[in-house]
């Protein structure tokens, strides 16, 4: 069964949600929670808390993604504020929190409080989930109310299968509690159900998004099957619990049990180390020499420069010390003494300063060993390393800030160009279009009140009309001479009657090519205004584009100021790092010179008892 | 039988990790502090280089995908390739989880355009499926925003393509 992310829990909130909030912008936070979950499943964390932030809006499963987020980013902080707000807001808003987001926040701020050291407040925290959300978190709660009381948790009567069947966290829940019965002098019933409990570690128990999300396993949701347990983590668990059954064995003294166990225990198993030990433990009670001689030498090569190899090796001189077989101690305690110097030497050699790129090849295999097995040093290679990741990403930054930085000058250079040669020159044309429009305008307007106007006439019959208006002004002045103009005077006046007829013959014509003429210009008009109000406009972006300028000019101070920061912070962190290692080392290389001592007092003392044997033996041939 | 209480508190050490751990505030203030630049960062390179005016954003979403297997998709804006996509089972299986991919992001003139999305995977009965979508549009002032969907057709048992234009609210 695959979890699909949007569908169910878009119904949880449809249900849950008062219509008016299905709006645009739900719809729009919608679209970012999407993207970023797009982000989340291609494994890149930091990418969908960028995308899911920039949501206008955000409703509460976003706010719980964003927690998540927080948290695959290892910002606890960060992510127990925003649960925190998420339940103080429903709170004070009187909005149902769905019980099932309520349910998350609470177990995850509980589970941040447990690893602050801060147990009442994360019984607090747990006190308040909701049993009543169909089991769905059940495991985790029980889980985590376990490590509040531990030791004194509550045990069932019988191991709850049913109940927890279909939670991951259901095998730690049993083998803490057959841990407890052994506590309580029990451990003929811790026996019985780590027993019941080991063939149900092969169910497929699942994991919802959340659980996945704030449990750090959600690199498993990309498996296609979906969010089922980790097969690495089930092995690992059912060698756990074989191992706790040998050690109850042991307890109950039923060395034979725990030695069928211990006997078939996987060599490349994450306990092998422990179960070696307790091994030994149990061939050195049975005195079963040759066996145990086999697994110290088994410590010494599967664990290198660990306490249990360096305490093997001087064991193996004393195993056959007990057996009565000295001169083979003696061999066994001067190979314990070249073991041991070669030991001190190869750490010396191998617990140099570590640099960062070391640290991300992994370092030596002495320092491999130290980093896996200290909780501190992990944390701190991790640190140095995420710093890392930090600061390869600055070029990549410093590249997009010094684009953007060429595209804002290249848009304000273009900027100005516009101005400086589009403006004067369309508002040059801005006012040619409304000259030629209001002339336009006024020959229709003298058209329609004197329509034999002068200025209404164009061409040929212009000048045949400027023509006669000349030719009339003259009758008075020849008429003044004493010339006869009857004729002249009545000649004009048919010529103005045949003009008049054929202006009047062409005037509709001519009206509609005026007024079609200043329908185009007013178009013209129109484009050139908008076309100005444009450029305008866009020199009015100068400004917003300066404020960009100055802006990135600003980040970039940032981001160099940022990657100091991050630059000096790694470097305390790696310091801090090669310290606790040289610590580490000053206490192994002194673990090593006790064991030396310890070993060099054995062979002293086999020597004697060997030197002792060969006098008498010598003294004996002679007599 | 000392050991036995050791090794039997493991996982609860391992569970709660680092309990007494102090918690790095320096660090985490500096991991917020890259957040935000990287925040400010993107809003700026929206704002520059695709501001609305001529921005064109086309996603990817699917619906079930009972019916078709993704396997490509390409994007043709006014008959020139622009993008070209390949989906790997972990990129398929987050389409149909609800996720919503941001195919392209890119800059068109204000005007008429046509953007043809050809879809290329398994088809029912697991046959080589190919179905090209197209969706003119025109480019004004504002950012044009585009979903293609895919989704389930229960009435023939078929795949169904969608262009789905968001709206800028």
């Amino acid at each position: 069964m695959v979890q699909r992310l949007a569908p169910a829990f878009l119904l949880a909130l449809s249900i849950s949600l008062p219509w008016q909030s299905v709006s645009a912008q739900f719809e729009n936070g919608e679209k970012h929670y999407r993207q970023a979950a797009w982000s989340f499943y291609l494994q890149q964390p930091a990418q969908a808390l960028e995308t899911l932030q920039l949501a206008p809006e955000q409703d509460k499963r976003a706010q719980l993604l964003e927690a998540g987020l927080y948290l695959q980013l290892n910002m606890p902080q960060h992510a127990t504020t925003l649960l925190e707000d998420l339940l103080l807001k429903a709170e004070k808003d009187q909005e149902a929190l769905p019980q099932s987001l309520r349910n998350i926040a609470l177990l995850q701020l509980a589970r941040y409080q447990l690893e602050l050291g801060d147990k009442p407040s994360a019984k607090r925290y747990l006190s308040a989930v909701s049993e009543s959300d169909k089991g769905e978190w059940l495991g985790q709660q029980q889980l985590l109310n376990q490590l509040v009381n531990w030791p004194d948790i509550s045990i069932p009567n019988k191991p709850d299968f049913t109940l927890l069947a279909m939670q991951p966290e259901m095998p730690y829940i049993v083998s803490n509690q057959a841990l407890a019965l052994a506590r309580a002098q029990k451990s003929d019933i811790a026996l019985q159900w780590l027993a019941q409990l080991k063939p149900r570690l092969n169910d497929t128990a699942q994991q919802s998004f959340w659980s996945a999300l704030f449990s750090g396993q959600w690199r498993f949701l990309s498996q296609p099957e979906g969010f089922v347990y980790p097969a690495q983590e089930r092995q690992a668990l059912a060698d756990y619990i074989g191992l706790t059954q040998a050690q109850l064995h042991i307890e109950r003294q039923e060395f034979a049990a725990a030695d069928v166990i211990l006997a078939n225990f996987a060599a490349d198993s994450a306990l092998s180390g422990t179960a070696l030990s307790l091994y030994s433990h149990i061939l050195t009670e049975q005195r079963h020499i040759p066996a145990l001689l086999a697994v110290l030498q088994q410590q010494i090569k599967q664990q290198p420069f660990s306490q249990s190899a360096w305490q093997a090796a001087t064991r193996i001189g004393e195993q056959l010390e007990r057996a009565l077989q000295p001169r083979d101690a003696l061999g066994a305690y001067h190979w314990a003494e070249q073991y041991y110097e070669q030991q001190v030497q190869l750490i010396q050699q191998q617990a140099r300063p570590l640099q960062v790129s070391q640290l991300q090849q992994g370092g030596s295999q002495w320092q491999q060993l130290q980093l896996s097995s200290d909780n501190n040093l992990h944390r701190l290679q991790q640190d140095v390393l995420a710093l890392q990741q930090q600061l390869a990403d600055a070029p990549i930054r410093q590249q997009r800030l010094a684009q953007l930085q060429q595209v804002t000058e290249f848009k304000l250079v273009q900027q100005q160009q516009l101005l400086r040669t589009q403006l004067p020159q369309l508002t040059t044309k801005l006012q040619q279009l409304q000259q030629q429009f209001s002339q336009l305008q006024q020959h229709i307007e003298l058209a329609q009140q004197h329509p034999m106007d002068l200025a209404l006439w164009q061409g040929q019959p212009y000048e045949q009309l400027s023509r006669l208006e000349q030719a009339e002004q003259r009758l008075p002045l020849l008429k003044q001479s004493g010339r006869d103009v009857q004729g002249y005077a009545q000649r004009l006046q048919r010529l103005r009657s045949l003009l008049q007829w054929q202006y009047s013959n062409t005037a509709t014509e001519r009206n509609w090519q005026r007024t079609k003429q200043l329908q185009i210009v007013s178009e013209l008009l129109s484009n050139t205004q908008q076309q100005l109000t444009a450029l305008t406009l866009q020199g009015d972006q100068t400004a917003r584009l300066q404020q960009v300028q100055h802006q990135l000019a600003q980040l970039s101070a940032s981001q160099q100021q940022l990657n100091l920061a991050l630059l000096s912070r790694q470097q305390q962190l790696l310091a801090e790092l090669n310290q606790q290692l040289q610590q580490k080392l000053q206490q192994q290389l002194a673990g090593l010179t006790e064991l030396k001592r310890h070993n060099k007092e054995s062979m002293a003392r086999v020597m004697e008892k060997v030197l002792l044997t060969a006098d008498t033996t010598n003294s004996g041939a002679t007599l | 039988m000392r050991t036995l209480f050791l090794t039997g508190l493991l996982w609860l050490s391992m569970l709660a990790s680092a309990e007494t751990e102090p918690v790095n505030t320096q660090l985490e203030q500096l991991k917020q502090q890259v957040i935000q630049l990287n925040r400010e960062l993107f809003l700026l390179e929206e704002e520059l280089l695709f501001p609305p005016e001529t921005q064109l954003a086309v996603y990817l979403s699917a619906d079930m995908g009972q019916f078709f297997q993704l396997d490509s998709v390409e994007l043709i804006l006014n008959d020139k390739p622009v993008e070209a996509h390949l989906y790997t089972t972990q990129k398929w299986d987050a389409l149909k989880r609800g996720a919503i991919q941001p195919l392209f992001k890119g800059n068109v003139k204000a005007g008429e355009h046509n953007l043809t999305a050809v879809f290329i995977g398994k088809g029912p009965d697991n046959r080589d499926y190919r179905r090209a979508v197209s969706y003119p549009f025109t480019k004004a002032e504002e950012a044009v925003l585009l979903e293609l969907q895919i989704k389930d057709r229960s009435s023939d048992y078929q795949p169904d393509f969608i262009v789905q234009p968001w709206s800028n609210d």
